[in-house]
């Protein structure tokens, strides 16, 4: 969902109606690119609401050399990374799931969630920044590279060299025909991540 | 499968994230929102002082030209508009740092200001610097 110049120029201005179309046009978004970066869900979430704080804050230096949407995901990018290096100085890591807390509607999706979030805890970071804004936020590879600060070959290789992890990992239990799982191998799971 | 490519089910399975809950996103939302109150504010101070500080040296200078010996006098030519000129300049820029003045008007004692932004055009009630309508380009 994309809002009009009218209302990023009145968000500018600090109309609230305006800034509040705006935090929800990008709301799930953000909360999906800080959810699959930190990974914990109740880090994510905080990663989350400090990205709208920081969206809000700095809506009137918004220069528009780039499109609104890249701007707020390089700003959420960075409140996911702040997030994971807060949890690193943490002296007792929590470790639960993106599960907890959600509603989901069938075994099997439980069951690819459990695993793709496994396979994301595994991949290196710098990999997985750039999956996560080239697959979720649908970013092209120069968009990725203003925000992660690397050329555009660097993004290239390192999005290569992600999937090829994500596909190792995952890939042969996904992609099985018969992904039906008990709820004995769903426990299974969760005792994996724990 | 191309080079940008991710298996479709890998794909699937990490953007299928489930919808953030509606009641958490309001509070994050509305969070977010209380810094509006305190951004704005602190900027409109910022430029009232900027303003106030062009107004006491704006009065120094016609003070100053008012009380020196008399002699040979620049002609200096009438403004077009008898809005002050800093407070267009200001509004101008606050509205967006792009924004170039086209034009400005007096109606009913009201200031108004034309301003390009690219394409479009918008007009400004100059008090406020509050936006009044908007005119986009259009290849007819």
């Amino acid at each position: 969902m994309s809002v009009s110049d009218f209302t990023v120029k009145r968000a500018q201005k600090g109309d609230k109606g305006a800034i509040d179309a705006l935090l929800r046009a990008h709301y799930n978004t953000v909360h999906a690119v800080c959810h699959r970066i930190v990974i914990n869900s109740a880090d994510a979430d905080d990663a989350t609401q400090m990205a709208l704080i920081a969206i809000v804050r700095a809506l009137p230096r918004f220069d528009r050399r780039s499109s609104v949407s890249t701007w707020i995901y390089r700003i959420a990018t960075n409140a996911a990374l702040d997030e994971l290096r807060r949890i690193k100085r943490r002296p007792v890591p929590v470790d639960d799931t993106v599960l907890e807390n959600t509603t989901l509607e069938s075994t099997s999706t439980i069951d690819d969630q459990m695993l793709i979030t496994s396979a994301l805890r595994q991949i290196p970071e710098e990999y997985r920044v750039v999956l996560v804004l080239r697959h979720i936020a649908d970013l092209d590879y120069e968009e990725i590279a203003a925000i992660v600060e690397v050329p555009v070959g660097t993004v290239r290789s390192r999005l290569a060299r992600g999937r090829a992890q994500l596909t190792e990992i995952v890939g042969n239990q996904l992609v099985e025909p018969h992904r039906q799982t008990s709820d004995s191998q769903i426990i299974n799971h969760k005792e994996d991540l724990r | 499968m191309t080079e940008d490519e991710l298996d479709p089910v890998i794909h699937t399975a990490l953007t299928s994230l489930p919808e953030p809950d509606a009641s958490l996103r309001d509070n994050h939302i509305a969070s977010a929102l209380q810094e509006v109150s305190v951004g704005p504010s602190r900027y409109r101070r910022v430029l009232a002082t900027a303003a106030a500080v062009i107004v006491v040296l704006a009065g120094a200078f016609a003070l100053g030209r008012s009380t020196a010996p008399a002699g040979p006098t620049p002609q200096v030519s009438a403004p077009a508009s008898t809005i002050p000129k800093a407070a267009l300049t200001t509004c101008t820029e606050q509205f967006d740092s792009n924004a170039e003045l086209v034009h400005s008007y007096e109606v009913n004692d009201v200031d108004y200001a034309i301003v390009k932004v690219g394409d479009e055009t918008f007009i400004l009630e100059v008090r406020s610097c509050s936006y009044v309508t908007q005119f986009s380009a259009t290849t007819d």
